[in-house]
């Protein structure tokens, strides 16, 4: 068996809830059905790190639901180490755990009541279950003082670490990570990472992360899948992804008025993909002496500061705004 | 230790867990019940003054604070049993519990046995210190007779949880409420206070359904007239066939409720 997950032609599509009229009133082609996940396919190796990327809304909590057997599909088939789950729910459960972004926890018991609670509904013994998750805690530098305080009194980052305990504790050997690191701060961010893949090199382990963060996706991952309006609309490696852009040279400058750049940069016919973010200004060129001369006298004649235009290896940014025209960052 | 008895520790401790956090409100619950007690006790002290009658007042008191006991006990194994689900939807646990390899059942079960406990506490509470204010004794009680109507009706009630219990699965928006509901009409039609002769016809038929009503007539039964377990078979018999019949049902319309919420996605805590 090579695969830990198998997807076919996965689709999923949920009713417009503003629709108030009795569903029996309206006709077939007026069910406003909105589709989260259209005929997405694709296989994940055991022992990989597959990402999913792919902005907020694209479908890829969707997905995981899916995978993780807590929604049914309309259509198209999970199989989970080869275990059907639309026909045995209850045999995949026993090999997986998610972490979601949301940490939903019960707020007025404390981390270790909720981590028991998680371990119990797994048949694990207590003891068994407080020396795994006192492990995992330390690793993820979770303070040991605060296991018995309770959860409503953590910050984000806090509960975010018990609910990665809580996911763990249970030794899946596929773990669906929908979002991990969604709204820490950069310690903690850090913290979940390295804890992931030093976890993944000792276990015989396989991770899906669905992200929006495209470093993150790009660190962890062995391949990704960039998802769109509930498509996969490519799949490979970070390498493989990023060849698909290496037609044209990226580069990057830093700007006092980045808005005003690439107001000054989309003039120019020949220059694509523009990413503004944090004072820097991203864009695509096949022509080299265009950067060298016209776009460096343009921002100049424009009175706009700009320093360090140099020509850097795309990211999966790039990558996403080549096929849909649009950065990660436009979208709802 | 036995996978499936550590499964069912989960919701026993989660259910405890929650209570011994929010402490203060099971003292207010406590008080409230007390309170409700005595009130309808007192309600029957002043029955004779009040209607210029002259009735058996130590018999009537009696007759009401059977019924507050009871349904002290009964509403709160509905209630807990029920409001399992509606506090996971607050939660938003609710995903991470049916993620996980545990079956419906054990998961009902769990939530009952503490739901069973948790309700004797509660009315042995009630019931000592009403029966201290009111200077009655149980001398006269077939006490085994009033155990075995409390372990059927304790069954049914569980029953009737299940089935509440998957609205608040179904509809996070209204569930809830309409559990609350559902429990004031078990209330009304199953004669706490009144025989269930004084309801309109046609809610008596509601009554004849409702497993409240054996629970109640059973106990007063028992505990004012020290009747004998086979004369209390009448009760019996319909809490054990109720009892059957919902028990089931309650586990079948909860799976069906699963099944309906992972289809429709409203699993999710945002519904």
């Amino acid at each position: 068996m090579k695969y830990a997950i198998k997807i076919n032609n996965l689709t999923k599509g949920f009713h417009d809830k503003t629709n108030f009229m009795p569903k029996w009133l309206v006709s077939d082609s007026h069910k406003n059905k909105f589709y989260a996940v259209k005929d997405v396919s694709f296989d994940v190796k055991k022992r990989e790190i597959f990402g999913v990327l792919g902005p907020n809304g694209c479908g890829k909590s969707t997905l995981i639901r899916m995978i993780s057997t807590l929604l049914t599909p309309d259509k198209g088939s999970v199989e989970v180490f080869n275990i059907d789950a639309l026909k045995k729910p209850g045999e995949i459960k026993k090999l997986i755990n998610r972490v979601s972004v949301e940490a939903s926890f019960f707020k007025r018991l404390s981390a270790k009541e909720n981590l028991l609670y998680a371990s119990r509904l797994y048949g694990i013994e207590d003891k068994v279950a407080i020396k795994k998750f006192q492990q995992i805690l330390k690793d993820l530098n979770f303070p040991e003082s605060m296991v018995n305080s309770q959860m409503m009194k953590f910050s984000r980052g806090m509960q975010q670490k018990v609910s990665i305990a809580r996911g763990f504790i249970t030794d899946p050997i596929l773990i669906l990570l929908d979002e991990p690191t969604t709204g820490l701060d950069p310690k903690s961010k850090l913290d979940v990472q390295n804890f992931i893949l030093n976890l993944h090199a000792k276990k015989n382990l396989t991770i899906v992360i669905s992200s929006h963060d495209m470093l993150e996706v790009e660190k962890l991952c062995d391949r990704i899948a960039i998802m769109d309006k509930g498509k996969i609309i490519a799949m490979g490696t970070s390498d493989e992804l990023k060849e698909m852009v290496m037609k044209e040279n990226t580069y990057e400058l830093e700007t006092s008025d980045s808005a005003k750049s690439k107001r000054s940069l989309q003039k120019f016919k020949q220059v694509h993909n523009i990413i503004t973010h944090n004072g820097t200004v991203r864009f695509c060129t096949k022509d080299i002496t265009l950067v060298a001369d016209k776009i460096t006298t343009t921002l100049k004649e424009k009175n706009i500061k700009f320093k360090n235009l140099k020509q850097v290896v795309p990211s999966l940014e790039d990558v996403f705004l080549e096929i849909t025209g649009k950065s990660l960052e436009d979208r709802p | 230790m036995n996978k499936k008895w550590i499964q069912t520790k989960a919701f026993f401790f989660r259910e405890l867990d929650m209570r011994k956090r929010s402490w203060s409100w099971q003292l207010v619950w406590i008080i409230y019940d007390l309170m409700w007690a005595m009130s309808v006790g007192f309600l029957g002290l002043g029955a004779a003054a009040v209607s210029g009658v002259e009735i058996n007042t130590q018999q009537y008191v009696l007759f009401l604070l059977v019924g507050s006991f009871m349904w002290t006990y009964l509403s709160s194994i509905f209630g807990t049993v029920s409001w399992a689900v509606t506090w996971e939807r607050w939660e938003g646990t609710i995903e991470y519990t049916f993620m996980a390899p545990v079956s419906r059942t054990i998961h009902l079960l769990g939530n009952s046995i503490f739901a069973i406990i948790y309700g004797l506490i509660r009315m042995v509470i009630v019931f000592t210190i009403s029966a201290a204010v009111f200077n009655f004794t149980l001398t006269g009680a077939n006490l085994m007779g009033a155990g075995i109507v409390l372990i059927f009706a304790s069954i049914s009630f569980i029953g009737l949880g299940m089935i509440a219990a998957v609205l608040p699965l179904i509809s996070p928006e209204m569930g809830d409420k309409t559990t609350l509901i559902m429990e004031a009409v078990i209330m009304m039609v199953s004669g706490i206070f009144y025989p269930i002769t004084v309801l309109p016809v046609w809610m008596q038929y509601i009554a004849k359904i409702s497993p409240g009503t054996y629970a109640l007539e059973g106990m007063r039964m028992a505990v004012i007239d020290g009747a004998s377990v086979s004369s209390l078979s009448s009760f019996i018999w319909p809490l054990i066939i109720i009892g059957i019949i919902l028990i089931p049902l309650g586990n079948f319309v909860f799976i069906l409720g699963e099944k309906y919420v992972k289809q429709t996605g409203k699993l999710k805590r945002d519904g």
